[in-house]
């Protein structure tokens, strides 16, 4: 592990804070909360080798855990997220007020069973509908980042709920689900705002592990259902899928399943290296991006299935502050002192 | 994780991420459920749209309780009346049909035509 957490964000501040003097203000914020994390190490160091080994690998998983994240890119993220969660209940998982229809069918999750959670209705459904919506569009602005988050977190997780306890489970949401939880906790964060903080480091984190997660743990889960890890690369599971699903660009390649094979050992091999990208920067890291995006894009054209609430998270990985045009950084010279209190 | 390694969808959000994860047999066979109406206005075998914006219940929740619906075929009832309330200008159903395909796969190809199954029907009541 190297000192700095996040090199490639650091080098880019470095650089621009001649330019602006402003986004840059987050490099003396980022230095003191690494110099500090490797002095406990030195500490430890000198009682004994163990000891000095053992804090060392605690403090290289701190800095990974609690990199410093600026505020600007948690506005951004919130904004992306927040109004994802408005096409989300209305395209995508909109299943919820016609699920109040049959309640009959209901057969509630572990979750479900261990939580009083109400009984789906119509009105329930609307209910959150309406929360959802008010509290999304009030957080994606940044305003009340802590009561219209935890609001939306909420209601989002019981609308979810709703959704996949009648007889099928959707594994696209993980990701999406810990990023409206984790967003709440890092308090406020707007786009004009300077600094940077680990708290937000932290939710950021939480969303990328997350999204890792949702291939990592699908390799683990084929690898547990059918008694081998690379068993199920062999298997004809992209020809059943095409079967039941493909779109007429994907119907000509049930003719050619050699080629389906292979495309299920890329995806297996990728789903089991995927944590890679949690550790790499700058060119690695687009190119995992690059792939698993492709991936989706590639889903989607030929099996409908679009998996877009994990892509949103992608979101995550990124420094999309970046992309601000320059007024949004001047416009933050002069509060600095507002945004570290 | 919990869930992955328990093989179950139960411990949602962290439940199993196994869709697509059984391999499948490319000598197996490959199924798919659906179900069929005559309606009022004298329609017959029309295909049931099993998804969010037809009748609030999607194709792979029916297969997910197919057990229940092989057992109790009334529970095809919820769905008509759920269409009927979600759609009450529509055609209603007058009779369901749950229906499977069956197609055959030999060294991963599909070989034939699929064998249809009727599973089990209902009279709709209203």
């Amino acid at each position: 592990m190297t000192r700095q957490s996040d090199p490639e964000q650091e080098n880019a501040r470095t650089t621009e804070t001649a330019a602006t003097g402003s986004i840059g203000a987050s490099d003396p914020a980022a230095g003191p909360g690494t110099s500090s994390s490797n002095g406990d190490g030195s500490a430890y160091a000198g009682t004994s080798g163990f000891g000095g080994t053992v804090s060392r690998a605690g403090s290289a998983v701190r800095r990974w855990w609690l990199p410093e994240i600026p505020f600007a890119r948690v506005a951004i993220m919130r904004a992306v997220i927040y109004l994802f969660l408005l096409y989300d209940i209305f395209y995508l998982r909109n299943d919820v007020i016609p699920h109040g229809h049959s309640p009959e069918l209901y057969e509630p999750l572990w979750i479900g069973r261990v939580l009083p959670l109400p009984e789906p209705s119509v009105g329930l459904a609307q209910t959150l509908q309406v929360l959802i919506v008010v509290g999304s569009l009030v957080a994606a602005t940044g305003r009340l980042p802590r009561l219209a988050g935890w609001t939306v977190a909420i209601c989002y997780f019981e609308w979810l709920i709703l959704s996949m306890s009648f007889g099928k489970v959707d594994h696209d949401h993980l990701a999406l689900i810990i990023a409206v939880f984790a967003l709440p906790t890092i308090g406020r964060a707007r786009l004009t705002d300077d600094g940077a903080s680990p708290a937000a480091g932290w939710a950021f984190r939480c969303i990328q592990v997350s999204v890792i997660f949702t291939y990592f743990g699908s390799a683990l889960a084929k690898w547990v259902r059918n008694g081998a890890p690379f068993a199920w690369a062999n298997g004809a599971v992209l020809t059943w899928a095409f079967i039941r699903r493909a779109t007429d660009l994907a119907r000509w390649s049930l003719d050619y399943p050699w080629l389906l094979r292979i495309a299920q050992w890329v995806m297996l091999t990728a789903e089991f290296l995927s944590p890679i990208v949690l550790f790499v920067k700058g060119k690695l890291l687009y190119l995992g991006a690059g792939f698993f995006l492709t991936f989706h894009l590639v889903t989607y054209l030929t099996l409908g299935i679009h998996f877009l609430p994990t892509v949103v998270c992608w979101l995550a990985f990124f420094p999309t502050e970046k992309l601000l045009p320059d007024r949004f950084r001047r416009a933050s010279a002069p509060q600095p002192a507002e945004a570290t209190a | 994780m919990h869930g992955t390694l328990r093989d179950s969808d139960d411990f949602f959000p962290f439940g199993s991420m196994a869709q697509y994860a059984s391999a499948h047999d490319l000598n197996g066979t490959t199924r798919s459920t659906y179900i069929l109406a005559d309606t009022e206005g004298g329609e017959r075998g029309v295909r049931v749209p099993l998804n969010a914006t037809g009748t609030g219940i999607g194709r792979a929740e029916v297969e997910g309780q197919l057990g229940d619906f092989l057992e109790d075929p009334s529970l095809m009832q919820i769905i008509a009346d759920a269409y009927r309330e979600i759609h009450p200008d529509r055609d209603q159903y007058t009779r369901l049909y749950l229906m499977r395909d069956v197609y055959q796969l030999r060294d991963g190809y599909v070989v034939g035509e699929p064998e249809t199954t009727l599973l089990a029907e209902w009279e709709v009541e209203r």
